[in-house]
């Protein structure tokens, strides 16, 4: 599902080395069903919290302080504008937009919010990068501001995580 | 008070490689089997020192980290300041190889951390008897390229900043963050451009999907380690790699990312220790 890469099968020829040395093993990583799938306004509300997770934190904020721009982050489909003056989460608005400017842009599903938001995420859903790298996220636009910038945006990002379904 | 130091001992010398002389830093801790360590791409040979000061590894295991020419302690050549610095198999096989005879090391066992894990398979292929044991951590025979290697190296987006960025996430969820932010110094570290030539050998120089089938496991038994929650080398790619070679053996670590020796040290032990016992009951 999403992408994911299938894992590879065992052929027979190598020996897990679980058998050979008496090693702790998984093999493969259960996709862990959720109870239910994040939906995108969920994950547009989660994220117009940032500014009070944000702006309370002197060493993000210190760390953002050469940033300032706008950018979207969007789930299924739905874009929330998020804007940033020197490091402070300014504003956090839910689209649809007309005519709204941004600089770059990180899109993916909804239920990739919700495992990249779990208090112990999965392989591959715990970072925005790798996200990227699994397929059920992507980075568009001029990505020069977001690469210059890219622990503050991630650490950003990342501040909700195991608090959804408690706010 | 008097300064408590650990076992580690490090010193320089210097060697041809490619016809010019690079001064090389090594240090080493222990005494036994030599063991030695190869850093990952735009780190340093720092990421070992847990190895080298656990009783339980250098009481049996002369653990020997090196760092690359570009890296950590060791000089770029002279003139390097007008090119651009491009690893290749060739010029880091001659390295390892160098460092070895150099040391005057007898048929060490060799353990290699992402492109060390990879190179560890050019190694098994290519010089296996000069080996008694290789351990590729974050080994693939292959890796798709998954983002533009461009950004690690341009004025307008720091170096270090971005290096250590990109592979934060590389890092699992679990590890302590004394040991994640200590592995990422490392990235934050590495001179500009450094990071980005590794991926050289790494990305376009490495492919070695069509190599696998030269290798002997008898001639040198070869482990394969690799985190679960490593998205660059990924388990999928670990256990590919595993199955195209008989009588290599795998595990996939849990709660391990991309750099398990200097992330998550103590987690790491529960399935290093294993293999070393392995290599010194095989002599």
């Amino acid at each position: 599902m999403n992408g994911r890469p299938q894992s590879a099968r065992a052929s027979g020829l190598y020996t897990p080395l679980h058998l050979a040395l008496a090693l702790p093993y998984r093999p493969e990583q259960e996709e862990t069903p959720r109870e239910e799938a994040v939906t995108a306004d969920e994950v547009a509300a989660t994220l117009q919290r940032l500014p009070e997770l944000v702006n309370g934190r002197e060493p993000l904020v210190r760390r953002g302080q050469f940033f300032s721009g706008e950018f979207l982050v969007e789930a299924d489909g739905v874009p929330v504008h998020v804007k940033v003056t020197e490091g402070r989460v300014e504003t956090v608005e839910k689209g649809p937009f007309r005519m709204r400017a941004w600089r770059f842009a990180i899109r993916a599903e909804a239920d990739a919010w919700g495992r990249f938001w779990e208090p112990v995420p999965a392989p591959g859903y715990h970072d925005v990068i790798a996200m990227c790298r699994l397929g059920v996220a992507r980075l568009e636009g001029d990505l020069r501001p977001l690469m210059a910038n890219l622990r503050y945006v991630k650490e950003v990002l990342a501040l909700p995580r195991g608090t959804l379904g408690g706010s | 008070m008097a300064a408590v130091f650990e076992p580690i001992v490090g010193r320089y010398f210097t060697l041809t490689l490619s016809g010019r002389a690079c001064r090389i830093y090594v240090e080493e801790a222990g005494a036994g089997i030599p063991l030695l360590c190869l850093h990952t791409a735009g780190s340093d040979g720092r990421q070992y020192r847990h190895l080298m000061t656990d009783p339980a590894v250098t009481e049996r295991f002369r653990v020997i980290a090196f760092d690359l020419p570009w890296h950590g302690k060791s000089n770029p050549p002279a003139g390097f300041h007008d090119e651009e610095y491009r690893l290749t198999t060739a010029t880091y096989t001659e390295a390892i190889l160098a460092v070895a005879d150099a040391l005057e090391l007898d048929r060490p066992a060799l353990i290699g951390c992402s492109m060390g894990g990879r190179i560890v398979l050019q190694l098994a292929a290519y010089h296996a008897r000069r080996f008694r044991a290789l351990i590729g951590v974050e080994c693939a025979d292959h890796q798709t390229s998954w983002y533009d290697t461009t950004w690690l190296n341009r004025p307008d987006v720091h170096g270090g900043e971005i290096c250590a960025a990109m592979v934060s996430g590389l890092v699992a969820p679990q590890s302590p963050d004394e040991s994640r932010w200590e592995t990422l110094w490392g990235y934050m570290q590495s001179g500009p451009g450094v990071f980005k030539g590794d991926l050289y050998f790494y990305r376009e120089d490495s492919d070695f999907r069509d190599r696998t089938a030269l290798i002997d496991t008898g001639a040198c038994p070869l482990y394969l380690l690799t985190g679960e929650y490593d998205y660059s080398c990924t388990p999928e790619d670990t256990l590919r790699t595993a199955a195209a070679i008989p009588g290599a053996q795998a595990v996939i670590m849990k709660e391990q990312g991309h750099f398990p020796m200097s992330e998550n040290p103590a987690k790491f032990r529960e399935y290093i220790l294993p293999v070393l016992d392995a290599i010194q009951r095989a002599g």
